[in-house]
């Protein structure tokens, strides 16, 4: 009993979570009609309050790796992933809050699936177990569908939303068939059991063609969780179509829970640990998969970037930026070693602070003109100036320029690669940061022209509320880039424990 | 506290309090659309912050000139910056020869032109925040020749690109000065690509970031040839982006849109030399570096007459300083290629000083004539601003190179230099052939500089009859200018009468190499002399009666006059040969423009096009398509697993 | 019958599966081929769990099963949603947003 009662203390924030969430759906029914939004949201933030203080204690957590339940493990990395959940629910929360789209009826049913798609995430950062993995993943996804199908009637909204199922619901089935294959293979589904057994498979050397075919499957269920290409192409299309919170919700959580779901299952199962040395055939299998992921990497990165040029809808173009830094993203992971995944842990929380701010900022926009046309922001720089140079920062680290964390996230991703002997992924990733100026640059353009018409949108100033919300991110993403000792050093030491 | 940080940190409190004063005007706005800044209060503050950094960098120069043994004075702020696996990036400064003259040039002349800036600026609307991108801009500067590892100088680097781009958009509510600011900073991001590859290369093959580690791993033999030279030309690629070289120089020009004082400060004195300070800075790397060297040399050649060729022609009166600019730039990295450093940094120096000369008074010629830039319609100028002209006067002087004027003695240090130094590519030939284009070229910037001078003060007012005159703040920057562009010449005089530069710099560039017997070096000296002499006297010819008398002449002359008249006799030689010459050398320049530049530029711009158009178009929107690529995906990744080694 | 003819009929199942979400003009038939994905794994864990070791696999299956009907419920009311906003169910037809 005191056993249980022990285990059960290390999923607080899961339990949590979970209560909160019942909690928004019961609140919901017995708040008057009208007044939904702010209670249910209200309650949801209290909720997401608690579990951060509750995920906080954990924090610094001795023994460092503390298995639960024998299928869950909490460690450094998945706190680091669940704090970085709670904090982009939060500010999706309090965007929904004060957004204009998203206000009809049935909103405690709203922040009720996200917040289960929250736990989503949550068992995806921290499970070594695939079946927990793919159920953290469907319910992830599951709940996605419906918060990207939330606006009724609105025919963008319900296109986003079946395209997403469609193109999900394959893609964890692949994956989910990947998953059996290694199961067949090594008799668990424990990828603790599974990285030794795999070891030995490769020491007999009876050829990789099995593990090869299994890998591959999961590879690409977890490239469209990242929106890696050939995997991406879901993106654009449910970004633009879905409300523009939920879009934020899953450039953000979604895919930096599908990152820390990548870099488990790659290191438990297939990074020989180097200074026991493993077998001959298990170096070379993981230098193959490393060289893969960068050919994806520079593939994603370069599609991305170039479908992003044209744009002329600043939802969808934020949306293909979102895959070219999938695609910076991936040239940490394809490193295959620590540096490089440590590369990659600090360059989402960047990734983060500077998407969760420029979303914010889209949606503000979108609230003020009921448009998301990059032409019409002209102007916004008079119109509400703190909103534009927020903005501009935001843009300045997402183009990867100094001294905004965007410049030392990038800087540590290409040292990890260049080590790594990709040095020709580095000068893919550095045309690629010239390409991507082009586009940003419109942007910042756009909001300090005059518009011909000077009161073609009524000024509006942003509430105080969300003027504060956005300094908060554009301050994160400067100070990231100025201090940002300590972080580093969490997001290498999270590495030591993992698996 | 230690001074040396606070020679940036001074512009930048300059720049903050600028700024904060700038929102304050921005939130009266609110309420009265026209509130003013306080002008007086923000001139002041801001040029007291770089006159406080002029006599902070003097009282460090004199500590540094006092100290023996390796006369240098360092400050580090942490020898971990940014934790790599590899060399630990430190963050510091670097105060010796080089980097000391810098600072004094930066904040003396960048002092003087805020100074001017104060009387330029006057009622702009954007008043306090022009002050605050002037003081951002030196102190990104300072940090640039302060710093002593590369990371610490791409900081300075992106910082003065920044403030150049905001700077030449400053008036960004007309779009073509918004797309001039865009021109600069992308191209200059094509430099910077090439920079930051540079700084990659040399920590991974040298294992340091600092300048000072990388130079002895280089001298002492650490690298192979093909790694200085692949280092070298990539160093020399960020140059040509910042320093506006040959194919990158097309932002310069462009870059005329930004306020006067911009053009004077940031786009003649300082930022644009950056790339031969880099130069210098990393000379060991191109002093093992034949092929490097070489390509610095003749790419400044080559730069050097091309631009000079633009200048003949130009109208605009900013323009033709502009090109002017990118000219001499050419003839520093010439300098710079053949190991003539010391020559280089002289010509830099007394450049920076004639040129923001000549621009400042082209500012207040413009200011004159409410923004009149077009010198067929000035004219008649010499009695109406008799301050203007005579600084002027002797800023095109200098810049011309006559006899006894600083730019005279510079100028002739990198033609010495030119025959005396190394061999270009290792052939010895080929320094005459270089030697021959920088003379040619040297005759051009005589003629273009006094054309300007003729066209804009003499003959009859074309246009504008009442200019109204400057006051005082504008006129004594030019008066200190113009006594700086002769007094300079101290700085390195022939046969060795004053060597006081070159000997300063030792400790940073070494020994000069090669030496000229003294009568070769008379001998280049009175050439240069006449070289200089002879454009100014076409100049005079051709233009010194005003456009009108020159227009009229070349329409109807009458045969005899022309037999009889010795002056015209050099018209006749000059319209033939020269003018042929220069028709035909911007006619080849043109095409190498439209084809070659605009074809490399706009050839990768409609690559990215198409495929950002194809990128687009892989997106159609049927979602089968998009089931039919995952299909596609997964099956290529799983075959490429099983079936590649 | 051995492991291999489970596996090679749950192998063709998933090829059936992919070729079905793609090619098919009706989204109903899609969502069936999805189905189709998730039971070629299914018939794999139980497989595996039969032949190699361990309940891991029944149960993991047992838990696909029921993913599988909340998946499916999910994606059947997007599907209405989406008929009732284009008045189609060809799975081509909405594509206000592309390129």
């Amino acid at each position: 009993m005191n056993l249980l009662r022990e285990e059960l203390s290390w999923i607080t924030p899961e339990l949590c979570l979970t209560l909160f969430a019942c909690v928004a759906l019961l609140v919901d029914l017995f708040v008057q009609k009208g007044r939904e939004s702010v209670m249910v949201g209200f309650f949801s933030l209290m909720g997401l309050l608690a579990t951060a203080f509750f995920l906080y204690r954990q924090y610094g957590v001795t023994p460092p790796a503390q298995p639960v339940f024998g299928c869950m493990v909490v460690d450094p990395f998945s706190t680091l992933f669940k704090l970085f959940a709670v904090g982009a629910l939060a500010f999706v929360v309090l965007f929904t809050m004060l957004s204009r789209q998203t206000r009809p009826d049935g909103y405690g049913e709203f922040y009720f699936i996200l917040l289960c798609a929250g736990l989503g995430a949550f068992f995806l950062a921290s499970t070594y177990n695939l079946l927990l993995m793919y159920l953290g993943l469907e319910l992830l996804s599951i709940a996605s569908y419906i918060l990207a199908g939330y606006a009724k009637g609105n025919r963008r909204s319900g296109e986003a939303a079946m395209k997403y199922v469609i193109f999900g619901a394959v893609a964890s089935g692949v994956m989910l068939y990947g998953f059996t294959l290694l199961y067949g293979m090594t008799g668990s589904i424990d990828l603790t059991v599974i990285g030794p057994k795999l070891r030995d498979q490769f020491a007999l050397d009876h050829g990789t063609i099995p593990i090869s075919v299994a890998t591959g499957l999961c590879l690409a269920g977890f490239a469209y969780k990242i929106s890696a290409a050939p995997f991406h192409f879901w993106t654009p299309d449910v970004y633009e179509g879905a409300p523009t919170p939920v879009t934020t919700f899953l450039a953000v959580a979604s895919k930096g829970a599908g990152f820390a779901a990548l870099l488990r299952f790659l290191q438990a199962g297939f990074i020989p640990d180097r200074t026991l040395g493993g077998p001959e055939a298990m170096m070379g299998y993981s230098d193959k998969l490393g060289t893969l992921v960068a050919v994806l990497a520079a593939l994603t990165m370069t599609l991305g970037n170039l479908a992003a040029l044209g744009q002329t809808n600043l939802k969808r173009m934020l949306a293909y930026s979102s895959i070219a830094h999938a695609g910076y993203v991936l040239m940490g992971v394809a490193t295959m070693n620590r540096e490089g995944f440590s590369s990659v842990l600090f360059y989402l929380v960047v990734y983060y602070f500077m998407n969760l701010g420029a979303f914010g900022v889209v949606m503000y926009y979108a609230n003020t003109t009921g448009d998301e046309q990059i032409d019409d922001l002209k102007g916004l720089g008079w119109r509400s100036p703190l909103v534009a140079i927020t903005m501009v920062a935001f843009l300045v680290a997402l183009v990867g320029l100094p001294p905004t964390a965007g410049f030392i996230g990038k800087w540590f991703l290409f040292t990890a690669a260049v080590k790594k002997g990709f040095l020709w992924l580095a000068v893919v990733a550095g045309i690629n940061s010239a390409i991507s100026l082009f586009y940003y640059f419109r942007v910042a353009r756009a909001m300090w022209l005059r518009p011909e018409e000077e009161a073609k949108y009524a000024t509006v100033h942003a509430s105080p509320a969300f003027a504060a919300l956005l300094l908060v991110l554009a301050v994160g993403t400067v100070w990231f880039g100025v201090g940002f000792d300590s972080l580093l050093r969490y997001c290498d030491y999270s590495q030591n424990l993992l698996r | 506290m230690p001074f040396l940080p606070l020679i940036p940190l001074l512009p930048l409190a300059g720049a903050l309090a600028c700024g904060l004063l700038h929102l304050q005007v921005l939130r009266a706005r609110r309420h009265h659309a026209d509130a003013r800044p306080a002008e007086g209060l923000i001139g002041t503050i801001a040029t007291l912050a770089v006159a406080a950094a002029f006599a902070l960098s003097l009282e460090r120069f004199f500590a540094l000139a006092g100290s023996s043994g390796e006369r240098v004075l360092t400050w580090r702020a942490t020898d971990v910056w940014i934790p790599t696996g590899g060399p630990a990036i430190p963050f510091g400064f670097r105060f010796d020869a080089l980097s000391s003259v810098m600072c004094l040039v930066i904040t003396g002349v960048g002092a003087l032109i805020h100074l001017y800036s104060i009387g330029y600026m006057k009622g702009d609307r954007g008043f306090a925040r022009f002050f605050t991108y002037l003081n951002l801009f030196v102190a990104a500067m300072l940090v640039l020749v302060l710093a002593d590892s590369m990371p610490v100088l791409f900081i300075g680097w992106e910082g003065v690109g920044l403030c150049s781009y905001l700077l030449i958009g400053f008036w960004y509510e007309e779009m073509k000065n918004a797309e001039a600011g865009q021109k600069a900073f992308v191209v200059n991001r094509v430099g910077d690509f090439g920079f930051l590859l540079a700084m990659f290369a040399a920590a991974y093959w040298t294992g340091s970031f600092e300048f000072t580690g990388v130079n002895s791993a280089v001298e002492g033999g650490k690298l192979a040839t093909w790694q200085t030279t692949v280092l070298g030309l990539l160093l020399f690629v960020g140059a040509c982006g910042k320093s506006a070289q040959i194919p990158l120089y097309v932002w310069l020009p462009d870059a005329m849109a930004g306020p006067t004082p911009v053009s004077a400060l940031i786009h003649a004195a300082t930022m644009v030399t950056a790339g031969v300070y880099l130069v210098i800075r990393t000379h060991p790397i191109f002093d093992v570096s034949p092929i490097a060297s070489g390509v610095v040399a003749c790419t400044g050649a080559a730069t050097a007459i091309f631009a000079g060729s633009m200048g003949l022609v130009a109208r605009d009166i900013k323009k033709v300083l502009a090109y002017s600019t990118v000219s001499q730039l050419g003839f520093l990295f010439l300098g710079a290629g053949v190991g003539a450093y010391g020559a280089s940094f002289y010509h830099l120096v007394t450049h920076a000083f004639f040129k923001a000369l000549l621009f400042l008074g082209a500012g207040s010629v413009i200011l004159a004539l409410h923004h009149e830039q077009d010198l067929f319609k000035m004219g008649g100028l010499r009695r109406a601003l008799p301050g203007s002209y005579r600084t002027m006067w002797i800023g095109a002087a200098a810049l011309a190179g006559l006899p006894l004027f600083s730019g005279f003695f510079s100028k002739d240090e990198i033609l010495a230099g030119v025959l005396g130094g190394r061999p270009v590519f290792g052939i010895p030939g080929l320094n005459w052939v270089l030697y021959a284009v920088a003379a040619a070229t040297a005759l051009m910037t005589s003629f273009y500089t006094f054309r300007l001078i003729y066209l804009a003060f003499e003959g009859e007012p074309r246009g504008h009859e009442h200019p109204h005159p400057n006051p005082t703040v504008i006129t004594l920057p030019l008066v200190v200018l113009a006594v700086a562009s002769v007094a300079a010449a101290v700085l390195g005089l022939p046969f060795g009468i004053s060597h006081a530069l070159q000997h300063w710099l030792e400790p940073v560039i070494g020994e000069p190499q090669g030496h000229l017997s003294h009568s070769a070096e008379i001998l280049l000296l009175v050439g240069s002399g006449v070289i200089a002499l002879l454009g100014f006297a076409i100049a005079r010819a051709t233009y010194g009666g005003g456009l009108a008398k020159a227009e009229a002449r070349a329409a109807a002359r009458p045969a005899l006059y022309n037999a009889l008249s010795a002056r015209w006799w050099i018209d006749e030689l000059y319209d033939a040969t020269v003018v042929r010459a220069v028709r035909l050398t911007s006619f080849i320049a043109g095409l190498i423009d439209a084809f070659v530049i605009d074809g490399l530029v706009n050839g990768a711009a409609s690559l990215a096009k198409r495929g950002a158009a194809s990128a687009r178009r892989m997106a159609d929107g049927s979602t089968q398509t998009y089931a039919l690529w995952f299909g596609a995906g997964m099956v290529v990744v799983v075959a490429s697993l099983v079936l590649l080694r | 019958m051995g492991l291999a003819g489970y596996l090679i009929v749950a192998a063709i199942l998933f090829a059936l599966g992919i070729a079905c979400t793609v090619a098919r003009k009706n989204v109903i038939y899609v969502l069936m081929g999805i189905e189709l994905i998730l039971n070629a794994a299914n018939l794999n864990l139980v497989a595996f769990s039969r032949f190699v070791g361990g309940l891991d696999g029944q149960i993991f299956a047992i838990f696909s099963i029921i993913l599988a009907a909340a998946e499916a419920a999910v994606a059947l009311a997007i599907v209405l949603n989406v008929f009732g906003l284009f008045d189609s169910i060809r799975p081509d037809d909405p594509d206000l947003m592309k390129e």
